[in-house]
């Protein structure tokens, strides 16, 4: 079993401004830290880059670089950092890809409880008795 | 109007319902989440924070329902109050605030129309701008024949082959599904918003840059246009 590290560090990608401030202040709260912001898929691969993130949250809508795109760049260049895809509607299309890859992807909602406890479970740590959903 | 057959009725009906439900979920989200953050904010930083960004994403559900609303109503909305003068470059320069888009110059005067509709129009425009182009966007204005005319200069670094469909309700281009696109009524609720004061909306590429114009009545002569 994965060592789990003494702090969990995240990268909270969305092209939505209000959307990072939320997750900052939510994980925050849940002791996780935010390390570094990204508006799109380039910036959360030069963030993961630089910052090599325990875990990244990773919208899947962004411009320039889509979530989807920037999937696979980062498995390939940040391969320590484990990806929560983070979307506000998980259509067919996105529940297949994110299959495929092994990702787990959560809605968002303003319940912070299901991502932070996938971010806990992906950084090392274990899981509480709640199933993640 | 196109009469459309029973499938792409259920086409239409499940991709508004879906791209709806997306738009909608961002600002209750963050509503929902910043307001239980607020009631256990003991901080005044925190609060001085957190109640803006509640403002600001209240305004934008509310914004979006104000879209659905002028969208049912497309072709057959009229103003219920009378047009007065505008000061479009307060409006413009509103519509820029905290925005990437730069603003070179000034109207000719001030337009005829309805404060909200100009604003919300500007709203969609400013948006988009920000959204599709490769590099922050220029405001500019030009006049003449009774009209005020905002244009918007957008770079890009490729050909947009369906820029005349985004004039369609809820038409959103082919990458919508990997990329963010919003809800598709922005275009063709600004051109709505700007007829109903008999002004219009335009939008076409030239070369490396896409140029929409939004063209509004001049105030002429104290008051008439």
């Amino acid at each position: 079993m994965t060592e789990p590290p003494e702090h969990i560090e995240v990268v909270v990608a969305d092209d939505e401004t209000d959307i990072r401030l939320l997750l900052k202040l939510q994980l925050r709260q849940a002791g996780i830290a935010v390390v570094g912001e990204a508006a799109d898929g380039y910036e959360a691969v030069e963030q993961c880059t630089t910052l090599r993130p325990h875990v990244i949250v990773l919208d899947l809508l962004m411009p320039r670089m889509s979530g989807f795109e920037a999937i696979p760049v980062l498995q390939e260049q940040c391969p320590q950092t484990r990806i929560v895809a983070y979307s506000a509607v998980a259509g067919e299309f996105a529940r297949t890809e994110m299959a495929r890859w092994d990702i787990p992807l959560r809605l968002k909602n303003g319940d912070a409880d299901p991502l932070i406890r996938t971010i806990r479970e992906l950084a090392g740590h274990p899981a509480d008795e709640h199933e993640v959903c | 109007m196109t009469e459309l057959g029973p499938e792409a009725l259920d086409f239409v009906r499940d991709r508004v319902i879906h791209v709806v439900g997306h738009e909608l979920r961002t600002p209750l989200t963050t509503v929902r989440g910043l307001a239980e953050l607020l009631a256990d904010a003991s901080e005044d930083e925190l609060r001085e924070t957190l109640i803006p960004a509640l403002v600001r994403n209240a305004r934008r559900a509310e914004r979006l329902l104000d879209d659905l609303l002028i969208a049912a109503e497309i072709d057959t909305a009229r103003p219920t109050d009378p047009a007065s003068t505008v000061d479009i470059a307060a409006l413009v320069a509103a519509a820029v605030d905290g925005r990437s888009l730069t603003v070179d110059g000034e109207p000719s005067g001030p337009v005829l129309a309805h404060a909200d509709a100009v604003g919300h129009s500007l709203g969609h425009l400013v948006d988009n701008a920000e959204q599709y182009g490769d590099a922050p966007s220029r405001v500019r204005f030009e006049g003449g024949g009774g009209t005020v005319v905002v244009v918007i200069e957008t770079p890009v670094d490729h050909e947009l082959p369906d820029l005349d469909l985004g004039f369609e309700l809820f038409f959103r281009g082919e990458q919508a599904v990997t990329r963010a696109a919003g809800l598709g009524v922005g275009l063709p609720v600004a051109r709505a918003l700007a007829r109903m004061d008999g002004g219009d909306v335009t939008i076409h590429q030239d070369g490396d840059t896409v140029v929409t114009r939004l063209m509004l009545p001049s105030v002429r002569d104290g008051g008439r246009s």
